[in-house]
C-alpha cells in the first residue's frame, strides 16, 4: 500500500465516510456538497498535485517512510491530544436530546389529502417516518449499553469519534514530510471539526440552522485551501524538484 | 450571427435523414451477398484452363508445355505432362496445380500461353477455413469451359476465337496438299506467327 | 438515511385525480400486488428491490435500444442502411454485441494496479447508477424523494471523474494516463458550466428537490402555453447551456476527446478489454440517459403534459417521449458537429459558456424578482432579459484573445 495514488484514493473513501456521517445525521444537503467538493473537485486537484510533482528518479509514486523521529514526534503528540481529548469528552454532561427530524417536503406532500391513502393502512404511512428513529436505536444505543451502566448519549460516541480523526489527522500532518500528505492531514482535521458541528447541530438545540452553514463555509474554505496549497507544492516542486518539506526551510531564521 | 453555422450543419443532416427514407438513390450502399455489382471485364483475380467441348478433362486447351510454369514469378504453377502407356507426351497434363495463395494474379501466364489454354478468372469468392489444401487448385477446380470464358471477357474471348479459327484454318490449307488456298495465306502468314504451336509467340502487342 | 427517503411513495397531489389515475398509478399497483403478502419491514425491502431492478432493468434496454438506433440514426444521416443484418432490420444487433464483448478476452497489463483497474469500470457504472435516484419518472414514480435531490444527482455524476483517474492510472500506461487527464480535465472544466446552468431553475422553482421542481413547471398559461423552464428567457438560457455542457460531460461528439476513436486508440479505455470496455461503454450511455432525464425534469417540464388535452396519456409516457426527444437529440447532434481541439474546448467552457452562465445567474434573480411587472414593464423585462446574454459575445480584439474569437498563435 505504499503507494501515493492509493492513500489518495484511500483518503477519498475517508471523505465518502464523513459524507455518510452528514447523511446519517440528517444534513443531506452537506453530504451531498461534501461529495461534489471533496471527491468531485479536492481529490482531482489533489491526484494532478501529486502526478505533477513526482520525483524525476522515482519510476512509481512510491511513499518513503517518515524519518523515525519523526514520525514518533508525530504520533506521540497525536496519541497525547486523544488521551486529553477523550476522557474530556468522556467527563462532559452533555445533553442527549435528539430532536425530531424537521418534515421534509416529501412527507408533507404525502401529508395531504390524496386517493393513496384509503388503500394504505394508517400506520404504514407513519413508517417511513419512523424508520430512522429504529435504526438509530439498532446502531448505536446496543454499543453504548455495552460500555456500562454510565449514562452516555450518542452526541459523546460522535465527539469521541471526530476527537479520534482529528488526532489521525494530527500525526499524520506532523509525521509525514510529503507536502501532499502534509496538506491531506489537515483536510482530516478540517474534516473532523465539521463532524463536531454536525454532532451538535444534530445533538443540540433545535431550529438551529448554524451547524450546517458553518460546515458549509467550512468546506468551502477547505477547497479554496487545497487549491492553493497544492499550488504552493506545485511551485515548491519548480524550484527544488523536490516535495519533502524539510528541503524547504531557507527562509527559517 | 453567433451558431448559424451550427444551426446550417444541423439541418444538412436532418435533409440527408429525411430523404434517405424518401430517395432510395441516395443509398449507395450495395448489400453484398444478395446484391453483386456487375465486374467490369478487364477485371481479374486468377489464372483458369479453358476446355472445348463437354469434357473437361479431355477437352483442355492445354498441351503441359510448361511455358507458364517456367514465367510464373512466384512460382505458383505445377505442371506433370501426361504420359501414354509407352511414355510418350499425350500433350495433356497429368497434374496442373496451381497455389492460389502464391498467385499474384499478374497475367503473365495468360500472355505466355501459345495455346490460349490458360485464362484470368473472376471468381473473388474464395475465402476458406483451411489454407493449405483448400487454396491449393487442381486439374479438375481449374478447367472451365469455353462459354464460360466468354461470358467473362466476351471482347477477349472474341479475338482469341478469331486467331484459333485463323489458326486451325492454316493448318488445314497446309495439310491439303492443294496450292491454290496456300496463296492467298501468304499475306497473312507473317502476321499470324502464333499458329506454329511448338514456338512460343511474340509478346502481346 | 433520513426521514425524507421513501421508497415510491404514491403522493396523489390534491385535485390530480382524474381519468388517468389508474394508468397513472398502475406500476404502483402492479407493485404493490407483488409485494402484498410480506410483512412489513420485508415489504419495503421488497419494494426497493422491485424499484431498483426495474429502474436497472428498464434503462439498461434503453441503453441497448440507444446503440441501435445510433447506429441506424448515423447511417441514415449518412445515407447507409446502418445495421441491418441481427434479426429483422438488425434488431439483435445489441445481442450481438452484447455477447461479442461478453465472450471476448479479458486483457489486464502485466504492470498494472489490478485492484484498481477492476474497480474503474465497477465504480463508474455503480455511480451513474445511482443518479437514476432522484429522477421523477411519472406523477408517482420516483425512486428516492430527496430534499436536496438536484445536488445528489451532480454529487453523484462529479464523483465519477474519481472512476476514469482510476482507470487511467492503473492501466500502467502512460496514453492511458495522459487521456485520462485530459478527460478530467475536460469533466472539471465543464461541471462548472453544468451546475451554474441549473441554479436558475432552482431560483425559479425555490426548491432543490426534483419532484418540487417538477410540480412547479405545472400549469398552462391562456390553457395551452405549458409553464416548462425552458419557455423563459433564463430558463432557455439555461437549458442551452446545460445541453452543451451534458455532452461534454457524458463524453459524447462533438466533445469527445477523452476517447476519440478516430485519433486516439481509446484514450483511457485503452488498456480495456471485453466486458470491461462495455461497461465503461454502458456506463458512459446510463451518463448521458441520467443527465437527459435530468435536463428534461429541469427545464423540459418533466412528466408534465404539452397541453391540457393530452393529460389523459399517462405522465410517465410523456417523460419517456422527453426523454427519447433528448436522446435523439444527442445522435443528431452526433451526427452533424466534429469534434473541438483541446484548446476549443477548454476555451469555450471557460471563456464562453462560465460567463454566460453567470450572466444567466443575474438575470434569472432579475426574472424571478419581476414576475408582477404588468403591461409595458412586462416589454421592458423581456427586453432586458433577452440582451442579457449578448453582453458575453465580444468582438475579438487585437492582442486581446477572447470570448469564442478564433485563435492565432504565436511561436517563440
Amino acid at each position: 500500500m505504499r503507494n501515493l495514488i492509493r492513500s489518495v484514493l484511500l483518503f477519498v473513501m475517508a471523505w465518502g465516510g464523513v459524507a455518510a456521517f452528514y447523511l446519517w445525521a440528517g444534513a443531506e444537503f452537506l453530504a451531498f456538497a461534501q461529495v461534489l467538493v471533496y471527491i468531485g473537485a479536492v481529490s482531482m486537484v489533489t491526484l494532478f498535485a501529486v502526478l505533477l510533482t513526482r520525483p524525476r528518479d522515482q519510476p512509481d509514486l512510491v511513499i518513503e517512510p517518515p524519518a523515525r523521529a519523526r514520525a514518533a514526534a508525530g504520533i506521540t503528540i497525536g496519541a497525547c491530544v486523544a488521551a486529553v481529548l477523550i476522557p474530556a469528552i468522556w467527563g462532559q454532561g452533555l445533553p442527549a436530546t435528539d430532536r425530531p427530524h424537521p418534515p421534509s417536503a416529501v412527507l408533507l406532500l404525502a401529508g395531504g389529502a390524496d386517493g393513496t391513502a384509503r388503500r394504505r393502512p394508517p400506520d404504514r404511512r407513519l413508517h417511513s417516518h419512523r424508520r430512522p428513529a429504529r435504526r438509530r436505536r439498532a446502531g448505536v444505543h446496543p454499543l453504548i449499553r455495552r460500555t456500562g451502566g454510565r449514562a452516555m448519549s450518542p452526541l459523546h460516541l460522535c465527539l469521541i469519534f471526530s476527537a479520534l480523526l482529528f488526532c489521525i489527522g494530527l500525526a499524520g500532518a506532523l509525521a509525514r514530510s510529503h507536502a501532499i500528505l502534509v496538506l491531506l492531514g489537515i483536510e482530516l482535521m478540517l474534516n473532523a471539526a465539521n463532524l463536531n458541528f454536525i454532532a451538535f447541530w444534530r445533538y443540540g438545540p433545535p431550529n438551529a440552522g448554524s451547524g450546517i452553514v458553518f460546515v458549509l463555509f467550512a468546506i468551502a474554505i477547505a477547497a479554496a485551501e487545497a487549491a492553493v496549497g497544492l499550488a504552493l507544492v506545485i511551485a515548491i516542486y519548480r524550484h527544488r524538484q523536490s516535495v519533502r518539506l524539510q528541503q524547504a526551510a531557507q527562509l527559517k531564521g | 450571427m453567433l451558431g448559424s453555422g451550427l444551426i446550417q450543419g444541423l439541418a444538412v443532416t436532418a435533409k440527408n435523414f429525411v430523404k434517405s427514407f424518401h430517395d432510395p438513390a441516395r443509398l449507395v450502399t450495395v448489400e453484398y451477398p444478395e446484391q453483386k455489382t456487375k465486374l467490369p471485364e478487364n477485371y481479374r483475380n486468377f489464372p483458369f484452363l479453358v476446355y472445348d467441348g463437354d469434357q473437361a478433362i479431355d477437352g483442355l486447351r492445354c498441351v503441359a508445355c510448361k511455358i507458364c510454369e517456367a514465367e510464373c514469378p512466384p512460382q505458383c504453377i505445377y505442371i506433370i505432362p501426361d504420359r501414354d502407356e509407352k511414355g510418350r507426351p499425350t500433350k495433356k497434363p497429368k497434374v496442373f496445380d496451381l497455389d492460389i495463395s502464391v498467385c499474384m494474379s499478374c497475367q503473365i501466364c495468360v500472355e505466355v500461353c501459345p495455346f490460349d489454354a490458360i485464362k484470368m478468372d473472376q471468381h473473388f469468392e474464395i475465402a476458406t477455413a483451411e489454407r493449405f489444401n483448400a487454396l491449393l487448385l487442381h486439374r479438375e477446380d481449374l478447367a472451365k469451359s469455353d462459354a464460360y470464358f466468354h461470358t467473362l471477357h466476351p471482347t477477349e474471348a472474341a479475338q482469341v476465337d478469331a486467331v484459333l479459327a485463323e489458326a486451325k484454318r492454316r493448318t488445314e490449307a497446309k495439310a491439303r496438299p492443294a496450292a491454290p488456298a496456300a496463296v492467298p495465306a501468304t499475306p497473312t502468314a507473317p502476321a499470324a506467327p502464333a499458329a506454329k504451336p511448338p514456338e512460343p509467340p511474340p509478346p502481346a502487342v | 438515511m433520513s426521514a425524507s427517503v421513501s421508497v415510491l411513495l404514491p403522493p396523489l397531489a390534491a385535485g390530480q385525480v382524474g381519468d388517468s389515475a389508474l394508468l397513472e398509478r398502475l406500476p404502483l399497483m402492479a407493485r404493490d400486488l407483488l409485494t402484498a403478502g410480506l410483512s412489513e419491514p420485508w415489504r419495503w425491502l421488497a419494494n426497493s428491490l422491485i424499484t431498483i431492478g426495474a429502474v436497472i432493468v428498464i434503462f439498461a434496454s434503453l441503453f441497448a435500444l440507444l446503440t441501435l438506433v445510433e447506429r441506424k440514426v448515423l447511417g441514415r444521416v449518412q445515407n447507409r442502411p446502418g445495421p441491418n443484418r441481427t434479426g429483422w432490420g438488425g434488431i439483435l444487433q445489441p445481442l450481438a454485441d452484447g455477447i461479442k464483448m461478453l465472450t471476448k478476452e479479458d486483457i489486464v497489463p502485466r504492470s498494472a494496479d489490478r485492484l484498481l483497474h477492476f474497480l474503474a469500470p465497477v465504480t463508474l457504472l455503480a455511480l451513474s447508477v445511482i443518479t437514476f435516484a432522484v429522477i421523477p419518472y411519472g406523477r408517482h414514480l420516483v425512486p428516492v424523494e430527496l430534499d436536496a435531490a438536484v445536488l445528489y444527482f451532480f454529487a453523484a455524476g462529479a464523483a465519477t471523474e474519481l472512476a476514469i483517474f482510476m482507470a487511467g492510472w492503473s492501466s500502467h500506461n502512460k496514453y492511458s494516463l495522459l487521456a485520462a487527464m485530459r478527460a478530467l480535465a475536460q469533466l472539471i472544466s465543464y461541471e462548472l458550466p453544468l451546475l451554474l446552468a441549473f441554479v436558475p431553475v432552482i431560483m425559479l422553482a425555490g426548491s432543490l428537490s426534483t419532484t418540487a421542481i417538477v410540480a412547479a413547471q405545472g400549469g398552462w398559461l391562456w390553457n395551452f402555453i405549458p409553464q416548462w423552464h425552458v419557455l423563459t428567457p433564463p430558463g432557455f438560457a439555461g437549458f442551452v447551456i446545460f445541453m452543451v455542457a451534458a455532452l461534454a460531460e457524458s463524453n459524447r461528439s462533438p466533445f469527445d476527446l477523452p476517447e476519440a476513436e478516430s485519433e486516439l486508440i481509446a484514450g483511457h479505455l485503452t488498456e480495456y478489454s471485453g466486458f470491461k470496455y462495455a461497461l465503461f461503454f454502458m456506463a458512459e450511455y446510463f451518463g448521458m440517459c441520467a443527465l437527459s432525464g435530468m435536463a428534461v425534469t429541469l427545464f423540459l417540464g418533466g412528466w408534465q403534459a404539452p397541453l391540457p388535452v393530452l393529460e389523459f396519456v399517462p405522465s410517465y409516457l410523456w417523460f419517456a417521449a422527453k426523454l427519447l426527444l433528448v436522446l435523439l437529440g444527442f445522435i443528431w447532434i452526433r451526427a452533424t458537429f466534429p469534434r473541438l481541439r483541446i484548446d476549443q474546448l477548454t476555451r469555450l467552457a471557460w471563456k464562453f459558456l462560465v460567463p454566460l452562465a453567470l450572466i444567466n445567474l443575474g438575470t434569472a434573480a432579475f426574472w424571478s424578482l419581476t414576475h408582477d411587472w404588468a403591461g409595458p414593464m412586462q416589454l421592458v423585462r423581456w427586453g432586458g432579459v433577452s440582451l442579457a446574454p449578448s453582453s458575453d459575445v465580444r468582438r475579438p480584439r487585437p492582442g486581446h484573445q477572447r470570448g469564442i474569437a478564433p485563435r492565432t498563435y504565436r511561436y517563440a
